[in-house]
This record gives C-alpha cells, sequence and structure tokens, in this order.
C-alpha cells in the first residue's frame, strides 16, 4: 500500500522535526521595569468602571488599546512609550499625534483577534466600545483578568453599568463630561493626573472658543454616518446629539435612543433637514464611506437629490471620529464653526 | 412450527387490499401466491413478514403473534426478498450478502468465522462467488436478484418470503433458481406471475383476487382453465402430466 | 506480516513463534496510528499563529501544566498556547469528528449523499437563536449566546420533526421539513440582522453564523468532547443498522432493525450533537456533508470502517484548517467555515481524481 506507507513517512519527518527544534534552552523571562509616573497616584488603585471595580496595583507598563478614541486619549496623554498595541482605525491619526503613533505597533486595522492582542505581551486593555469586551468580540474582561491583564471601557460606552455598544441603550444622554471622565480616570490609572488636567482644559478652551456666537436657531440637522443603502444616522443620545444642542441645532432623529439607529431615505426625506453632517470615513468598508461618494450619492439619487439641503449643498462634513466620543469631538465642533462663518454667519 | 396468517384483513388508505385470508404453509414446502395485479400478494408478504399489521387477524410464528415477538428475532427465521432494492450506497455483492448477518449479531459483535462461512455458501449457492468482490452497481438486474436471494439465504432462515423473484431473471436462471429455492430446506412462499412455473415448483398455490383467497390447493387441482379465465381473465388450455399441470394460454380474440 | 484471511478481512500476524501466534487486527494499529497522528497535527498546529510563540515556549507550556516542570514562561505565551490554541485545537478536533459523524449518519439515514448535519434545520435555528441574543438581548444575563443557539437549534429540530411527522413521515418528507425550516430560520436571521441590528452587530454575528473558534475555552472542549464520545460509542453500536439501511426501510426491518425506533434515535443523538457543535463553535459547513465521502473513497462504504475513518479524517482536517485560519491573514481571523470549504475543496477533489484515475 503505497499511499499510507509515503504518508507515514511524511509523519515521521514531521515528528522529527518538530521534536528537533523544539530542542533548546526555554526562554528567559525578564522583570517588568519599574514604573516611572509622576508618582501622585495611590496603588493600588480601584476605579468603579462600567459595573466592574477595576483594580490597578501600578501604573500598566503595556497598554494595548482596541479603539482609536481611546488611542488618541493616551497618546495625548503622553503616554505613547507605554502603548504596544493599537487597533480599530477608523480615520487617520490626528495629525498632531502621528508622530508619537508611529512608534506604535498597529496590531489590526479592525478588531484583533485575541492571541493577536496577547502576542504584544499587554498588562492594561483600554477600549472605546464595548463589543469588543462582549462574547463574540476581541476577549471577554474576566479572561483577562484570570491571565492578570486590566482593562478599560470609556465610560461614554456605558449607561446603567452596561456598555451601550455591547448590546445595552443607553439611559441618559450622552455628555461631554463622560469624555473627560474617561481622560481624568485613564491619567489616574497611567499616573500622570497633571497631564490629564492638561487635556481637558485645553479641550473645554478650544470647545468654548468654538462654539461662540455659533447658534443654528434650532435648525434641523441628520448625521448620515454611513451606508447609501440602510443610512445609519445618529439618534439622540449619543455624541452628534452634544454636537447639536452646543450649537443649537435639532437632530433629526433625536427621539431614537440607539446612537447609530438605520434608518430610510424615505424617513430622512420626510424630516426634510436644514442641514446634513456626512460622515467622511477612510475604511472604505460599506458603500458611501467615502465623502465624494456620499455628496455623488446624495446629488444623483431621485429620492434624495429633491431635499432642500442637497439642493443647496448644505454639507457639513465630519471625520467619524469626530462624531463619536472622542477628543476629537470638539475637532467636530470646530469644523462645524468654519461651515457657520462661511455660512450662516451673514443672516 | 412455522409461519401462519390467520383470517387477516389489512386496509390500505381505505381500501380492503387484503381480506381475511388464511394461509398456513407445510414445514418445508413451497406455496405459491398467484393472482392478478393489485390481487393483493404483496401486500399479504408484508403482512406475513411483519412490517406490516393486519386491521383484523394475526400472523403467527411458532404458534405466537408475531406482533409480540423480538424484530429481530423474526429476522433471524424468516427471510424476504422485495422486488424492487435499490441501494445509492456502493457496495460489493459480498457486502451485500453479509448484511443477511444482521439479525444473527449481538452487541458485542459477532462470530465473524462462522458468518464468512454462511455468506460464502449463500453466495455459491446464488452462483455468485465468482461476482463476490464486484460492485453492486455493476450487476444485471437479474444478479442482483441473485445477490439479495444470497443474503436472504445468510439469514439462515426457516422461512423465505419470495415477490416475484423471477423478473429480471432470463429462463435459465428463472428455473434454477425455483429449483434452489425448492431444494433448500425452508418453507418458502413465493408470489409468482409465470403460471407455469407456480405449477413446476409449487407444492401448493393460494390465488388471489381483488385482496380476497379464490382458493387453494395443489396446482393440479387449482389451476383449471375455468379459474384461470375467472381470475385472470384470459383463455387457456390446461393438461396435466406427471401430476403437474402445463398452461397453455390462447391470445386474445 | 500483513495476511489477507477466508472473507476478506485483513489480518496484522505478529512476528512470534508460530506456535503462539496471534492476530493483532488492523483495527488496533489503525486505531494507535490515528491517535498519533492526531496528536502530531494538534503539536503543529500549536506552533501556528499570529503571535510570537516559538516552539521551545510550547513545550514549556505544556510541560509545565502537566506537572513535569516549573519552568518560568511569559504570560502572553502561557496563555496563548495553553489557554487558547490547544483548547481551539481540541474543539476544532470535537467538530471535525462530530460534524462528520452527524454527516455519515444522515447520509445513510435518510438515504441521500447530499445530507448533512444542518440538513436538519439545526444551524439555522442556531444561527437565529445567536442572533435573538445577540441582537436584541433576549435572554440577557442568563443566557449565553451559546446558549441561545442550543435552543434556537432545537427548536428548528423540534419543527422539522413535527412537520415531517404531519406529511407522511417518510425520509423525503423529512429532507423536505428540513429545507423548509432551514429556510425559515434563515429568514429570521437575516430579518433579524438587516431590520434591527446596527453594524457593529451585525459584523460580530455574520462571523459566528460563518462558523468562529475564537474564545473557545476549556470548558467549551469539555463539553464537545463528550457529546462527541457519547455520539461515536452510540455511532459505533449502531454499525449494523445503519449499514442495513442500505436498501431502506423494507429491507431493514426484515433484518430485524426496529427501523422507526432506531431512526428517531439516531436523529436525535445527531441534533443533539450538531446542535452543541454549533452553539459553541458556529455553522461549520462543509465538513458533515464531504468527510463521509471522502472516508468512503479511501475506505469503502460498510460503516465500520467509515464511521472510524470519518472521525479520523475530520480531526485531523479541522485542527489543521484551524491553524490555517489563524495564520492565513492575520491579524485578521478568517472564519473557519470559510477555511473549510476553501481548503477542503481542493483536497477532495483531488481524492475524486485520485480514485477515477484508479478505477
Amino acid at each position: 500500500m503505497p499511499f499510507p506507507r509515503r504518508f507515514a513517512l511524511l509523519a515521521t519527518l514531521t515528528a522529527a522535526a518538530l521534536a528537533l527544534s523544539g530542542c533548546g534552552a526555554s526562554e528567559v523571562v525578564t522583570q517588568k521595569a519599574a514604573a516611572t509616573g509622576e508618582r501622585s497616584t495611590a496603588y493600588p488603585l480601584t476605579i468603579e468602571n462600567c459595573g466592574r471595580a477595576v483594580e490597578v496595583d501600578e501604573a500598566p507598563q503595556r497598554v494595548v488599546s482596541l479603539d482609536q478614541n481611546s488611542t488618541e486619549i493616551l497618546l495625548s496623554l503622553g503616554l505613547a512609550d507605554r502603548l504596544v498595541g493599537t487597533a480599530s482605525w477608523t480615520d487617520p491619526v490626528l495629525p498632531s499625534l502621528a508622530e508619537a503613533n508611529d512608534e506604535v505597533p498597529r496590531l489590526s486595522d479592525n478588531a484583533p483577534t485575541y492571541e493577536v492582542v496577547l502576542g504584544a505581551d499587554p498588562d492594561f486593555v483600554t477600549a472605546s466600545f464595548g463589543r469588543h469586551f462582549a462574547e463574540g468580540g476581541v476577549v471577554t474582561r474576566d479572561r483577562l483578568d484570570e491571565t492578570g491583564i486590566g482593562s478599560y471601557l470609556s465610560p461614554t460606552d456605558c449607561s446603567d453599568d452596561r456598555s451601550v455598544n455591547g448590546g445595552g441603550t443607553r439611559t441618559t444622554p450622552l455628555t461631554v463630561d463622560d469624555l473627560y471622565r474617561e481622560i481624568r480616570e485613564l491619567a489616574e490609572i497611567f499616573d500622570v493626573p497633571s497631564r490629564g488636567d492638561a487635556l481637558i482644559a485645553s479641550l473645554k478652551k478650544r470647545a468654548a472658543a468654538a462654539v461662540d456666537g455659533v447658534d443654528f436657531g434650532g435648525e434641523k440637522v441628520v448625521f448620515w454616518f454611513a451606508d447609501t443603502r440602510t443610512p445609519y444616522v445618529a439618534g439622540g443620545m449619543g455624541a452628534p446629539a452634544i454636537l447639536a444642542r452646543d450649537t443649537g441645532m435639532s437632530g433629526a432623529f433625536a427621539d431614537q435612543t440607539d446612537d447609530w439607529p438605520a434608518t430610510s431615505w424615505e424617513a430622512i426625506v420626510e424630516a426634510d433637514p436644514d442641514v446634513i453632517v456626512l460622515g467622511d470615513l477612510q475604511r472604505d468598508r460599506f458603500p458611501g464611506d467615502r465623502l465624494k461618494d456620499k455628496i455623488a450619492f446624495l446629488e444623483s439619487d431621485p429620492v434624495t437629490r429633491s431635499l432642500d439641503a442637497v439642493k443647496h449643498k448644505r454639507f457639513i462634513a465630519l471625520h467619524g471620529a469626530e462624531m463619536n466620543p472622542s477628543i476629537r469631538f470638539v475637532d467636530g465642533l470646530e469644523k462645524i464653526r468654519t461651515w457657520w462663518d462661511e455660512n450662516e454667519a451673514g443672516r | 412450527m412455522s409461519l401462519l396468517a390467520e383470517h387477516v384483513s389489512w386496509r390500505r388508505g381505505g381500501t380492503l387490499v387484503v381480506d381475511d385470508v388464511s394461509l398456513a404453509p407445510k414445514p418445508g414446502s413451497v406455496v405459491g401466491l398467484l393472482g392478478p395485479n393489485g390481487s393483493g400478494k404483496s401486500s399479504l408478504l408484508r403482512l406475513l413478514q411483519g412490517i406490516a399489521r393486519p386491521d383484523e387477524g394475526r400472523v403467527l410464528l411458532d404458534g405466537s403473534d408475531i406482533r409480540h415477538r423480538g424484530r429481530r428475532e423474526v429476522a433471524r427465521s424468516v427471510a424476504a426478498v422485495t422486488q424492487h432494492a435499490t441501494t445509492d450506497v456502493d457496495l460489493t455483492v459480498r457486502d451485500v450478502v453479509r448484511l443477511g448477518r444482521t439479525p444473527h449479531a449481538s452487541l458485542w459483535g459477532a462470530d465473524r468465522a462462522r458468518d464468512d462461512e454462511v455468506v460464502d455458501a449463500a453466495l455459491a449457492q446464488a452462483g455468485l462467488t465468482a461476482k463476490a468482490d464486484a460492485r453492486w452497481h455493476t450487476l444485471s438486474g437479474g444478479e442482483q436478484q441473485r445477490a439479495q436471494i444470497a443474503r436472504a439465504l445468510a439469514q439462515e432462515p426457516r422461512e423465505l418470503l419470495l415477490d416475484e423473484p423471477t423478473n429480471h431473471l432470463d429462463i435459465r436462471h428463472q428455473l434454477e433458481l425455483l429449483s434452489l429455492v425448492r431444494s433448500l430446506p425452508v418453507t418458502v412462499v413465493v408470489a409468482l406471475h409465470d403460471l407455469n412455473l407456480a405449477a413446476m415448483f409449487c407444492d401448493e398455490v393460494l390465488v388471489m383476487a381483488a385482496g380476497r383467497a379464490v382458493t387453494a390447493g395443489p396446482p393440479a387441482d387449482v389451476l383449471t382453465d375455468g379459474l384461470i379465465e375467472e381470475v385472470y381473465g384470459v383463455r387457456c388450455r390446461v393438461t396435466v402430466q406427471g401430476g403437474r399441470p402445463t398452461i397453455a394460454f390462447a391470445p386474445p380474440e | 506480516m500483513v495476511g489477507r484471511e477466508r472473507g476478506g478481512a485483513l489480518t496484522v500476524t505478529a512476528a512470534l513463534p508460530r506456535h503462539r501466534a496471534r492476530r493483532i487486527p488492523l483495527v488496533i494499529v489503525a486505531t494507535a496510528l490515528s491517535v498519533g497522528l492526531v496528536v502530531l497535527t494538534i503539536a503543529v498546529a500549536l506552533t501556528l499563529g499570529p503571535a510570537n510563540v516559538s516552539l521551545v515556549n510550547v513545550r514549556d507550556v505544556i510541560t509545565n501544566h502537566l506537572g513535569l516542570t516549573d519552568i518560568p514562561v511569559r504570560v502572553a505565551a502561557d496563555a496563548i498556547v495553553w489557554q487558547e490554541r490547544l483548547p481551539r485545537a481540541l474543539v476544532a478536533a470535537a467538530c471535525g469528528a462530530g460534524l462528520g459523524l452527524c454527516g455519515v449518519i444522515l447520509q445513510s439515514l435518510l438515504r441521500n449523499p447530499l445530507a448533512d448535519p444542518f440538513v436538519l434545520g439545526v444551524s439555522s435555528g442556531a444561527s437565529t437563536g445567536a442572533v435573538l441574543f445577540g441582537v436584541f438581548g433576549i435572554g440577557g444575563g442568563v443566557l449565553t449566546l451559546s446558549g441561545g443557539a442550543f435552543l434556537g437549534a432545537l427548536v428548528a429540530f423540534g419543527l422539522v420533526l413535527a412537520i415531517s411527522r404531519f406529511t407522511g413521515g417518510g425520509t423525503a418528507s423529512f429532507i423536505l421539513a428540513g429545507i423548509a425550516a432551514t429556510q425559515f430560520f434563515s429568514a429570521l436571521t437575516s430579518l433579524a440582522v438587516f431590520a434591527f441590528a446596527d453594524s457593529d452587530e451585525t459584523r460580530g454575528v455574520m462571523f459566528w453564523l460563518l462558523g468562529s473558534l475564537e474564545g473557545v475555552r476549556w470548558d467549551d472542549v469539555v463539553l464537545c468532547a463528550a457529546v462527541v464520545l457519547v455520539g461515536a460509542v452510540v455511532a459505533f453500536a449502531s454499525v449494523r443498522p445503519l449499514d442495513a439501511f442500505a436498501f431502506g426501510d423494507d429491507v431493514a426491518a426484515s433484518l430485524g432493525i426496529h427501523v422507526a425506533r432506531t431512526r428517531m434515535l439516531l436523529l436525535v443523538l445527531t441534533a443533539l450533537i450538531a446542535a452543541t457543535l454549533v452553539s459553541v463553535a458556529g455553522a461549520i459547513g462543509f465538513v458533515g456533508l464531504v468527510l463521509p465521502h471522502a472516508a468512503r473513497l479511501l475506505v469503502g462504504s460498510r460503516h465500520a470502517r467509515v464511521i472510524p475513518v470519518t472521525i479520523g479524517l475530520g480531526m485531523v482536517f479541522m485542527i489543521a484548517v484551524d491553524a490555517v485560519s489563524r495564520v492565513a491573514f492575520a491579524p485578521t481571523p478568517l472564519p473557519v467555515g470559510v477555511g473549510t470549504a476553501l481548503i477542503g475543496v481542493p483536497v477532495f477533489v483531488a481524492l475524486l481524481v485520485r480514485r477515477r484515475r484508479r478505477a
């Protein structure tokens, strides 16, 4: 029987090869370097984080950030040297952070696998969206705990101790305070509280300057995130609602509690918004991710081109991260301000 | 001691396909079931096999109702060959015949040596030893029929039920098969279309029409031109030679 | 020395003095070889993956956990090998064996070479159950994703049984009932996903629908192994009835098989095995349909041979596919159900070609 014999030969060779390459000295496990922080956080530190008590014994040295929002906060806090992996990038990194980001290994453009995360040998994992910590996501927080890896979920994704993105719903609207809390807590965890305060102060200042004098007087706005076939628009409780509130706009789908519910073009036409905010996404995953594709669609589609806002090209282009609960909401406000200055200031 | 039917009736879809039929073959004899299509021959065989339940009456095996006996137990005594046994599975002839040993295997395995002996013997009796390792699908219709007979023989039954086993065979194999079956120390109930074959090989015949037993008895007594015309609707001339009738049919006018 | 005895059974005669010659049945030799092959495949699979874990690390981790050594190993390496890759390999093996086994049983019971475990409606029911949990959060904290999937699978199977009973109860009506249920539950799943899920939830569920071994833990290993073991034992005990079904219900009955009882027992067993495996790893296609055919191409159609060969092939195949799924598009995982078809189809075609040449 030639077939089994050849097979047995192959199997034996493989076994031999395995055995040979398995011989060797064990890897030496190095001790982690001592933490160098401001020495102002009192460890062990316990933080209430979305229904879990996160216990931190010392400032983490090797953090993996699963989402861009979290990554940009950590980079803004000057923690690039402690970031060992990033993932889930929806937009190009903030230009001011680009240099620091270049030093940090990107594990995946989208969600990584558990093994990839572990492969970076982290001692802490952060995320902006709870789906990564849900079943079917990257890894559950319990499992990270088992391996001695702490985890942190952005409070902006938390409502009633449940992750909104991970399956819960918001019972109260998102506020900027949730975002500032995230910055403050991360700064405390990593023992850099003064940098956290500085970041918050600068964001507050920019935000105030951006909305100074901007008042749309209740004009209706639709935030269109993505997808030309089933458009995902902003509901009334998420980050876009903050943008709308601060600038005096009224969200057309403010009655929806989901952050980004799917709707139909009919519903949008019926809402007849005065302004349409278009998501300019770089990810190219669905039709109409890019800004120009969105505009092209709106202007050519027989249903949408009748819209007043489309006819008068009352479009404001924002990046994905600017419409999500991240430090870039300030950039969002600034872009709205620019548009206001160009289009509405005279009115 | 053996298989018999007592006043069995069976309804299918509202029609009475077997109507108060009794049959008690003498052990070791060959009983022919005759009758036109739809007379209930196949149905009666199914009742005798125990795979269908009569609505009235009983089928007895060794004195007790076949319904109350274990299926495996029955299969060790009663073997059946139906008309259209087809399969998509890629089996060899030997595999098919070996299936007949199924009722003899216990949960803990079988006596492989004995099984092989019986299978070889059955193959020889069916004249298929040369084709033992051939694939089922390569056999002619007649060879497949013989393989099924061999499978039935491998069950080492006391009763053998055959539903028109000669359908696909040429005349030589028809005669060989029925001779074989007759020579075995088993009781045979065989449904046949060919009246002359029945006359040649059966010790008794039961003639059925529309589910009812018309008459029963040795072929010479039963197969008269009058009966044949009554049951089959054809004219014939019957001559008896050496105790066995020969039927010569006349074409319709 | 290998000989062929009367009746065609192969034997291996030990080289012992003639007066004490014993026959070691081929079965034992083949089992030993198969076990060795599976262990070897697992060993190779443990070394493959996007994370940087060397073979030395693997060796150390395994010996540590077996209690033989106490070498300090990087926490990440230990977690990857012992908590992720090894459970995955074992669950993959269980899925390959279990789904292949289900395929063998169903193809024989239903006398249909195209039958696979999902003809029972089990996989689409499981998907619906999982999606209802994932999208609507039905069951909240009490029911896990897998629990919802398992329930959905059983509901679908129950529906198939009910429909087939009402429509005649034969194999044809069973297959048609299965098709109806599969379509129905698939539609429900699509409805839930497209109408009610946001894009993140959609993506998460879609991945599961294609089969995924991400996040598999040791308790999944125990569950799957137990279920497959039970299935294998029952299957081995049913070797003769399964052979007997070759010519249909009537012939099987005449051979002494309790047709209705045996069929129900085996169908329920198959449904439970498939439901369990699908609820842990999602709907992994191709394996249940094609592996039995591959086994038959290698060793013929007798179930006494097909069943163990299917189990062996299934284990080795799935372990290999799982390892490749980790590596092929790293860091993005390839859904295992995609890998099975992409890798399995060429291998199967090669087998077919070989057989054609030989015949």
